[in-house]
C-alpha cells in the first residue's frame, strides 16, 4: 500500500522545524546527529548560536564553511557581489572571512562617525566665535585717534552723504524737533503781571507794590544764615507790630534776574492778602522768604496759568509768515538739511 | 515430523507490539506500524526476521520517544488516504512535539526512515 507521503511532512521535517524554532534552547547537537539532519537548523541560527553549536559538536565543523558562506552573503550583499564577479578570491575559511567582513564594516562606521563628529565640531567652533563673549578688556576701536580713515573718493563721499540724508530726512521723527529758542525755555509766562492777583483797591493808597524778582538759587545759600523767624502762614496778620525786622511774606515773581528794589513804606498794613507789604529790613531776609513763598505762589498760580505759560512758544512761531511755508518742498533741500 | 514454522500471513488488521528500550510496549495496528519503513521491513512476514515471527518490534529509544513516534505514525496513516480536497491539520502535530525531546525524536525518526 503506497502511502502518499507528499501531503504529510515527514517526522524528520517536523522535528527540524521545531528545533529551528527553539534553537536558543539547544546547547549541543551531541555526537550522533549527522550534519545533513542538522543543516536546516544551522541555517536558521544567528552568528553567536552557530559559533556555540559548532564548538559543542566539533564533528560538524568540517561541514560548516558552507553555512558561513551563506551567512556572509546574507549579511554583506555588496561583498557577495564582488565575490561573484570574481574580485575576491575564495577564502580559505569562510568563518574567518565573515569576521573580516565584520571588522571592515566596523572600521567604516568609525570613519564615517569621526568625519561627522569633526564636521559638527567645526560648525560648533565657528558658531562659538560669533557668540557674545564676556570679557574684561575694552574692545578695540575701529579707528585709532591719531590715524584717520583712508581718504574717501568722491564717489564714496557722495554715497555716504546720500545715505545719511536719506536716513535723516525721510524717516518720521519720533518727537517734535527742539525749537531754536530752546535755551529760553520757560515755565511761567514772561508777562509777570498775570501772576499777580489784582489787589483790592482799598489798600492801594497805603501800599506800594513792587514786584521783586530774584533768583532763588543765588540767594538761598547766602541768606540761610540770617535767622529771623519766619512767619509764613498766610493768615498771619502782617506783622504790624513794629518796624522790627519781622519778615512778612513778600510776593516775588521769580522771573527776571533784576535787582531787588523795594520802597520802604510804613508798615501799617492791614491784613490784606498775602503779598504786599515790605518793611525796609526785608531785603536781607528776602532770600529766605523767597525760598518759601515762590514755591507757594507758584503752587497757587501755576495751575491757573499753565496755558498762558505755554503760549509764548507757539505765539512766537505764529509771528512767522505762514505764507512762507507754502512753497517749501515737502522734504528739505540738500542745502537746508539739518546737520 | 518437524514442520517449518510458517509465519502467519500478515493482514492489515493485525496488531503488533512495539517495545521501547526501557520496557514500555505499545500495541498498534499493522497499518500504523507500516508508516515507518524500517518497521515495515522488520515486521514483513515475507522476510524471516524474528520480529516478523513474533510480531514484536523493539525500538532502541526511550518510551517517551517511542510514544511520539507512534503518534506520528498514526497521524500519518490516518491521513494517508485523504482525498485531495481534505485539509490536513499539519500544524497540530507540530504543536504536539515538545522541544525537550525534539533532537532525540529527530534521530529516531531518521533511523526509522520516516
Amino acid at each position: 500500500m503506497a502511502l502518499p507521503d507528499d501531503r504529510v511532512p515527514t517526522l524528520v521535517q517536523y522535528c527540524q522545524r521545531v528545533a529551528a524554532i527553539h534553537v536558543e534552547a539547544i546547547s549541543s547537537f551531541g555526537d550522533e546527529l549527522r550534519y545533513d539532519l542538522v543543516k536546516p537548523i544551522l541555517q536558521r541560527c544567528t552568528v553567536d548560536q552557530l559559533l556555540r553549536l559548532e564548538q559543542a559538536s566539533p564533528h560538524l565543523q568540517k561541514d560548516t564553511p558552507e553555512i558561513w558562506k551563506e551567512l556572509c552573503f546574507r549579511t554583506y550583499p555588496t561583498a557577495a557581489e564582488r565575490y561573484h564577479r570574481g574580485e575576491i578570491p575564495e577564502p580559505e575559511s569562510w568563518k574567518d572571512q565573515y569576521f573580516n567582513l565584520v571588522e571592515e564594516e566596523a572600521r567604516r562606521f568609525e570613519e564615517v562617525g569621526l568625519k561627522i563628529r569633526r564636521q559638527r565640531q567645526e560648525a560648533d567652533e565657528r558658531k562659538k566665535e560669533q557668540e557674545i563673549k564676556i570679557t574684561n578688556q575694552i574692545p578695540q576701536g575701529k579707528r585709532r585717534w591719531g590715524v584717520s580713515a583712508p581718504p574717501k573718493t568722491l564717489f564714496q563721499k557722495t554715497k555716504s552723504e546720500a545715505s545719511k540724508m536719506q536716513k535723516n530726512m525721510y524717516t518720521k521723527p519720533l518727537f517734535p524737533p527742539m525749537p531754536s529758542n530752546g535755551r529760553n525755555f520757560r515755565v511761567l509766562p514772561a508777562d509777570k503781571a498775570v501772576l499777580l492777583p489784582p489787589h483790592s483797591g482799598e489798600t492801594s493808597s497805603r501800599v506800594t507794590v513792587n514786584t521783586v524778582v530774584h533768583r532763588v538759587s543765588a540767594f538761598g545759600p547766602v541768606n540761610s544764615k540770617s535767622s529771623s523767624p519766619m512767619k509764613s502762614s498766610p493768615n498771619s496778620a502782617l506783622s504790624v507790630t513794629s518796624l522790627a525786622p519781622s519778615p512778612s511774606p513778600v510776593l516775588l515773581s521769580p522771573r527776571k534776574p533784576n535787582t531787588v528794589s523795594l520802597t520802604p513804606s510804613p508798615s501799617k498794613s492791614t491784613s490784606s492778602s498775602l503779598s504786599f507789604t515790605g518793611p525796609s529790613s526785608v531785603i536781607t531776609t528776602l532770600g529766605q522768604d523767597a525760598a518759601q513763598s515762590p514755591p507757594k505762589k507758584r503752587r497757587l498760580t501755576s495751575p491757573e496759568h499753565s496755558s498762558p505759560g505755554s503760549d509764548p512758544r507757539p505765539s512766537r512761531s505764529l509771528k512767522r509768515d505762514p505764507m512762507a511755508s507754502l512753497f517749501l518742498p515737502k522734504h528739505r533741500a540738500y542745502s537746508q538739511r539739518i546737520s | 515430523m518437524a514442520d517449518v514454522e510458517m509465519t502467519k500471513a500478515a493482514s492489515d488488521d493485525d496488531w503488533v507490539k512495539i517495545v521501547s528500550e526501557d520496557g514500555y510496549s505499545f500495541l498498534v495496528q499493522r497499518k500504523v506500524a507500516n508508516a515507518s519503513e524500517t518497521m515495515q521491513d522488520m515486521l514483513d512476514t515475507s522476510g524471516n526476521y524474528s520480529e516478523a515471527v513474533s510480531r514484536t518490534c523493539p525500538v532502541q529509544q526511550r518510551g517517551v520517544i517511542v510514544e511520539k513516534l507512534l503518534e506520528y505514525m498514526s497521524f500519518k496513516s490516518y491521513y494517508a488516504n485523504a482525498g485531495p480536497k481534505d485539509d490536513i491539520p499539519v500544524g497540530e502535530l507540530m504543536d504536539r512535539i515538545p522541544p525537550e525531546i525534539v533532537l532525540e525524536l529527530l534521530l529516531a525518526a531518521d533511523y526509522q526512515n520516516m
